[in-house]
């Protein structure tokens, strides 16, 4: 799960938008503790920041992108602010909600290997056979099953004038489509808001909380050549049996292993709670003047759990478990003062001053325990039975604070000219002595043109508004502890003499006390129009965004006491511009009909500008024969993302790739497109016909390139002839055995597609007639339903991560978990 | 009345709130002791001198130094089988000489060798702070020796090493950079200035920087003079390396052999200078030479992933007098492990004395043949030099002590200074000393009668073979540029690498050699 808004703002990870929950700023840090190394289960790619929430409580997501709404964000606005809000009582009296659904989900398309008898009818360049033992397995339906979801939904809520409230539980039983997967949810939430003193005093609580069960399988990001559950499901030798003749697993060897083991002999679950809870009171101090504290707290404790059967051939000290857990808090104390004014009629006045100050703790252990031979029991459940010389134990502790000092200043002439102004410094403890604060302005002048006499006379425009902008955002997602020194201990520098291990005291670090905030600079001019009472209505924006200072680990002068430091890249700016377009019709509009259409079109351009070094690579390639292979770099003039290498130009005669060769006959290496697109779009349709509803939704992506590292590393010739699986392409190519799997352009795949993501169609009853019920509809919903591409791998709609030294990759698609295609059939009933 | 009060306190309970918030954004660091006083206690000075000697394990990382001084020669060579060991070409590029700027272990081994530079700089300069007495005065002479060291490594491989005074502290200066004679000069005149001060292999062994050490070095400085400073040094090689051999601390035994067992440590009479191992702790480097080499199917005791890589070229294996020669093969650990020390050739078995057979059922028989981009499994002939510790529980830290320097090598030196000096008589003298200990069991490796520098280079190459030095050996013999299985003819500028585009991006005074 990543999300970008409006491009890739810099080089480092931390590229996340901030999610600001209920007011309540959500910290990006990565609470999902690390699994276990051996079967390739290690990271788990960070999840979507905001699952712990229930969607049907969810009242509306707002995303900002200009300049002048991310400012009052401040310093962690650079990528964008995602703003959600839960629902809140209505006022009425009390009803009682109930949304459930049912759902099934399955691979959308499986990857067409070979199957059994294929792989026998294949005769290798020296005559012979491939090995054979028998049986006809197709692994990808060992691992892959139908899965089942079921959803409930109860709410209840209503309000007076002076008290509204509304609660909710949500429970959430979802099957992966990998058959041990899956994910168990409980959501509760509460939220209350009370007026007193004849609505001079605004009491406002919210409550959520969540309880998280998440099985995994082994399924990594990297991992090992051996690969992990899903690429050793795809090359497998499907004439291996699943079971040996005495019942247990057949596993063929340490490096050839039986994916049905990985699956059933692998437990790994992660149990996650996690509270947000704020309040916030609002006091009119005086006529216009009010006072408001929002205080929140957001606390999550999750704790994963990994077995791994001492079956398994491949663990290197029988049996293995892993206890990992990681404890989070974050707590928000806001406090601001705004001020209305209407000074006559034309010149309206709204100033807001504040100061926020956030804490963040975050705390991990991690425990391994190896050499474990018993049967029946979760080797987690009793870490005792393990070998008592192998534990392994360690943990870390971070603080962080930040502070800020903000104010807004609106102003807006006859409703037709409109200005506003923010100012905002922010702190925080992560930066250098002399660099603690960064000061962030923005501002932005709107322009009601509708307004304007000349434009009101003309009966088609019904809306039309002029927005300029330009703001400074900040980034501080940089690693703790920079700006200080460090000195200690590390198993490389320990001294070893006559037997006898002591440790060695060095530099860990070099200490940057001038590190500062990195810095985006953003302009937009956008468009506001609605023409023909509104029935054709839509936005434009144009906008440019430039990241300076741009915060990076750069290699240091050596001889130095540490490789590399952390530095503001001086001159170094990441550029991204571009345009987007949204437009929504209402077709037809009758008392019987409702034809909407919408449509979304975005174009960003990225661009590196001066920066010091010749290149900066990532994409660590990963499968046999790519160690050391990077396949994507950051340069001067190309946009994040691009991948470099050879430009592959088919076989010879002899099935040996050739590349594109300079004049003295080497190979020339070059970019290769970029993991960025071109652009996206989106369509979106709905009709409404008496009690029916049925709606659409399409998105797509073009000239995005996707690096297929899975066929990069077992889709080749020469893996085949070592009895392992291929796909059918490959089969039947005239690649040479001999030929290499070196990374070229060959490997490196368009990955523009079109997605037909979502219909629905739904049916709701007449209740007119019935006192005990007042809403009900009953639908079908198809998720991921068609996919059109030209990628050859699961979906060109990935990434996994394959960074390098904390410079991120895109676009690296390696045994990924595929994204399945559900139908769900639902109800919505309201009492 | 009633509704004011009420006001009023929750006013107070606001304005506690809005104190609470306020902070100098000090970071708190909770978790690591950052240790500024660390460095300033006397009492760790053990602490500091660890790590200026813990990067000498970075000298016998296979995949690094070591892979830089072997796979560029014809002693090793890393043939590509397949879709394994193509690895973005570092192996094929590192034998055929056609690496660049870019190859990933030209920085990494850069950055390791930087590294104990620096580690050494900061052991002189703080170990120098303290109150001195003869503990610190040793260590800080150790630590000036291991940083001439680590400058003839850097300067070795690029000829080129930028180097700071001790007390420079601020690392955005940048660094000046030695070239040529100036900076050999510098690595001699450093050594020959802590020799007299050092301790002797009696008083603290093998493990620590000794004047055997340092004589041992200078001996070879000057052997490679010619090739580094461009003026011939021959009795001054032989002058150190007769202080080394006359000191009488060190004695080439009978059993060759015995040098390279999973026990061995620095006590052992034929080791001058050694990087202390162990397989009881992490060590973050030092690794076993088997893993890379053996076949998959060769597995024994908990070495169950073997990786099928590296080879010798069957030009070296052809200058061997394979009978005779006590170190072409030696069979003490086959019990445990299936296979011999020494060259790999022919049927291979398992531990248990079955014969082992390749992934697809042939029986795996090792051959000479190499082809550099496709080999098949059983192609290359394989080197076990260094014995595994078959119980082992971290195959990648090897249990014995490795020698860096030892004294074989020395009496080569003196044998090829001398010959070079016109003294062909002492030099066999030399070599026959040497080979005189080298029969194979009831076998006897004739002495030599006469003498070239071929046949020293190859006594180099029986003596020394895959312990690191060939690469540095072949260049002063004139035969880097040479041909060998699989290698063309190549160009001079090879005989220093490229300097990695991470070193030349941030010193400005660092420029690339030529041909690069």
């Amino acid at each position: 799960m990543s999300v970008r808004v409006r491009g890739t703002n810099s080089i480092r990870s931390g590229q996340e938008p901030l999610y600001v929950v209920d007011g309540v700023p959500l910290d990006n840090a990565d609470l999902t503790p690390d699994g276990a190394a051996p079967a390739g289960i290690n990271q788990a790619s960070n999840k979507n920041p905001i699952s712990f929430l229930n969607p049907e409580d969810i009242e509306s997501i707002d995303i900002l992108k200009d300049a002048s709404s991310t400012a009052i964000y401040g310093a962690r606005g650079a990528n964008g602010v995602i703003l959600i809000t839960t629902k809140k009582g209505v006022k009425g009296e009390g009803t009682i909600s109930y949304n459930g659904y049912y759902g099934v989900s399955q691979v959308r398309e499986k990857i067409d290997v070979l199957s059994a008898s294929q792989f026998r009818q294949y005769t290798k360049q020296d005559g012979t056979k491939l090995l054979d033992l028998g049986a006809s397995t197709d692994w990808q339906d060992q691992i892959f099953q139908t899965a089942k979801t079921q959803n409930h939904n109860f709410s209840y809520g209503g309000g007076t004038d002076n008290l509204m409230y509304r609660a909710s539980i949500g429970y959430l039983d979802q099957e992966g489509i990998i058959t041990t997967t899956g994910m168990e949810k409980i959501n509760g939430n509460i939220k209350v808001s009370q007026t007193a003193f004849d609505g001079r005093l605004n009491l406002q609580g919210t409550l959520i909380a969540s309880h998280v069960e998440d099985s995994r399988a082994p399924i990594g990001e990297t991992g090992g050549f051996e690969g992990d559950l899903i690429l050793t499901a795809l090359k497998l030798n499907p004439t291996f049996p699943i079971y040996a003749e005495d019942g247990s697993y057949y596993q063929h060897t340490i490096e050839q292993r039986n994916p049905v083991a990985m699956m059933n002999l692998t437990d790994d679950v992660t149990r996650t709670n996690r509270i947000l809870t704020n309040m916030s009171v609002e006091l009119e101090l005086l006529t216009n003047l009010k006072y408001k504290l929002n205080i929140g707290l957001d606390r999550s404790v999750a704790e994963r759990k990994v077995n791994q059967g001492y079956e398994l051939n491949y663990l290197t000290n029988k049996g293995e478990a892993n206890v990992n857990s990681i404890a989070a808090n974050n707590r928000l104390v806001e406090n601001f003062v705004t001020w209305n004014s209407d000074l006559n009629n034309r010149h309206r006045v709204n100033v807001l001053a504040g100061h926020a100050y956030q804490y963040f703790k975050v705390s991990g252990t991690q425990i391994r325990v190896t050499g474990f031979e018993v049967d029946d029991i979760l080797y987690t459940n009793n870490l005792g039975y393990g070998s008592p010389s192998s534990p392994e134990a360690g943990s870390y502790a971070y603080e962080r604070e930040l502070q800020s000092f903000f104010g807004r200043f609106n102003y807006s002439l006859d409703q037709k000219y409109l200005l506003t102004l923010t100012a905002r410094s922010d702190g925080s403890s992560k930066f250098g002595e002399n660099n603690k604060y960064g000061f962030f302005p923005s501002a932005a002048i709107a322009w009601r043109l509708s307004e304007e006499q000349f434009i009101a006379d003309v009966d088609a425009i019904s809306n039309l508004k002029l927005r300029i902008g330009w703001g400074m955002t900040g980034n501080q997602e940089i690693q703790d502890k920079i700006s200080l020194l460090a000195v200690g201990t590390t198993p490389s520098a320990n001294g070893y003499f006559n037997g006898v291990l002591t440790p060695g005291i060095t530099f860990l670090r070099t200490p940057n006390p001038d590190i500062q905030w990195e810095t985006t600079y953003q302009t937009n001019i956008g468009l506001d129009f609605g023409f023909v009472d509104n029935r054709l209505r839509g936005t434009l924006d144009i906008f440019s965004k430039q990241t300076e200072d741009v915060l990076l680990e750069v290699f240091a002068k050596a001889p130095a006491v540490t490789d590399t430091q952390w530095q503001n890249v001086p001159d170094l700016k990441i550029i991204n511009t571009g345009y987007e377009i949204g437009l929504d019709g209402d077709i037809i509009q009758n008392n019987d009909l409702i034809w909407n259409l919408g449509f979304n079109f975005s174009k960003v351009k990225n661009e590196v500008e001066d920066l010091p070094v010749t290149l900066i690579e990532t994409g660590n390639a990963s499968g046999q024969g790519l160690s050391g292979t990077r396949v994507q770099i950051i340069t001067n003039g190309e946009p994040i993302g691009t991948f470099y290498g050879r430009v592959f130009e088919g076989f010879n005669e002899e099935g040996i790739s050739q590349y594109k060769q300079d004049e003295e006959g080497n190979d020339v290496l070059e970019p290769l497109g970029s993991a960025l697109p071109d652009f996206t779009y989106s369509f979106n349709t709905s009709f409404t016909y008496k009690g029916f509803d049925l709606s659409m939704f399409w998105y797509g992506s073009e000239g995005n390139k996707v690096y297929n590292n899975t066929a990069n590393a077992i889709f080749v010739k020469g893996t085949l002839e070592r009895n392992s699986n291929v796909t059918e392409a490959v089969y039947n190519s005239n690649e040479s055995p001999a030929n290499s799997n070196a990374f070229s352009s060959r490997f490196v795949e368009d990955g523009s597609f079109l997605r037909f993501s979502n219909l629905t169609l739904g049916y709701t009853f007449d209740t007119n007639a019935l006192d005990w019920i007042s809403t009900a509809r009953i639908y079908a919903t198809g998720n991921n339903l068609l996919l059109i591409s030209d990628y050859s791998g699961f979906d060109p709609e990935v990434s996994v991560d394959a960074g390098e030294n904390g410079v991120p990759s895109m676009g690296v698609d390696y045994t990924s978990y595929p994204l399945p295609r559900t139908i769900t059939f639902g109800v919505n009933l309201q009492f | 009345m009633k509704r004011n009060n009420i006001l009023f306190s929750l006013s107070v309970f606001f304005l506690a709130f809005s104190m609470m918030g306020c902070t100098d954004l000090e970071e708190n660091i909770i978790d690591e002791t950052l240790g500024g006083d660390l460095i300033r206690n006397p009492n760790n000075v053990q602490s500091l001198i660890n790590p200026p000697y813990a990067s000498l394990r970075q000298l016998i990382e296979w995949y690094d130094y070591w892979g830089l001084q072997q796979i560029t020669t014809d002693e090793t060579v890393f043939p590509t089988r397949g879709t394994d060991w193509f690895d973005n070409g570092a192996w094929q590029q590192l034998h055929v000489h056609t690496w660049n700027a870019d190859h990933i272990r030209l920085k990494n081994v850069w950055d390791a060798m930087s590294r104990g530079l620096s580690r050494s700089n900061t052991a002189i300069h703080y170990i120098g702070q303290f109150e001195q007495n003869e503990t610190t005065e040793q260590y800080i002479n150790e630590a000036r020796f291991l940083r001439a060291y680590y400058m003839y490594v850097i300067y070795d491989l690029w000829g080129k090493v930028p180097f700071r005074p001790s007390d420079q502290l601020d690392f955005s200066v940048t660094p000046q950079v030695l070239e040529g004679k100036e900076a050999v000069d510098f690595i001699i005149e450093e050594v020959k200035a802590v020799l007299p001060n050092l301790k002797t292999r009696t008083e603290v062994g093998t493990e620590r920087v000794t004047q055997g050490a340092a004589n041992a070095l200078l001996a070879k400085l000057y052997l490679n003079y010619e090739v580094y400073g461009g003026a011939e040094m021959w009795s001054e090689a032989i002058s150190y390396a007769d202080d080394v051999i006359n000191s009488g601390e060190y004695e080439v035994t009978d059993d060759y052999w015995s040098m390279f067992q999973h026990d061995v440590t620095g006590d052992h009479p034929e080791f001058i200078f050694t990087v202390p191992m162990s397989d009881e702790f992490d060590m973050g480097g030092g690794s076993v030479w088997v893993n890379f080499t053996l076949h998959y199917s060769q597995t024994f005791g908990n070495y169950t992933s073997l990786w099928n890589g590296g080879s010798t070229t069957s030009t070296f294996v052809d200058t061997w007098d394979r009978d005779n020669d006590a170190r072409f093969y030696d069979d003490r650990i086959m019990d445990e492990t299936g296979f011999n020390q020494g060259f790999l050739i022919g049927q291979q078995y398992g531990p248990d004395g079955e014969p082992l057979e390749m992934r697809n059922g042939d029986p795996l028989i090792f051959v000479p043949d190499i082809v550099l981009g496709d080999s098949p499994e059983n192609y290359g002939v394989r080197v076990v030099k260094f014995a595994p510790k078959p119980e082992t529980e971290r195959q990648f830290s090897s249990s014995n002590d490795v020698p860096i320097l030892r004294i074989s090598d020395i009496y080569l030196t003196r044998a090829e200074a001398k010959f070079r000096n016109g003294d062909e008589a002492g030099a066999l003298e030399d070599i026959n000393f040497i080979r005189s200990h080298r029969s194979a069991e009831g076998m006897e490796l004739p002495e030599l009668e006469t003498l070239t520098l071929n046949d020293i280079l190859d006594e180099r190459g029986f003596e020394l073979y895959w312990e690191g030095f060939r690469r540095q050996d072949l260049i002063r013999f004139g035969k880097f540029t040479g041909t060998w299985q699989e290698k063309p003819a190549t160009d001079a500028t090879k005989t220093v690498f490229a300097l990695p585009t991470s070193a030349i991006d941030v010193n400005e005074d660092l420029t690339q050699n030529d041909g690069y």
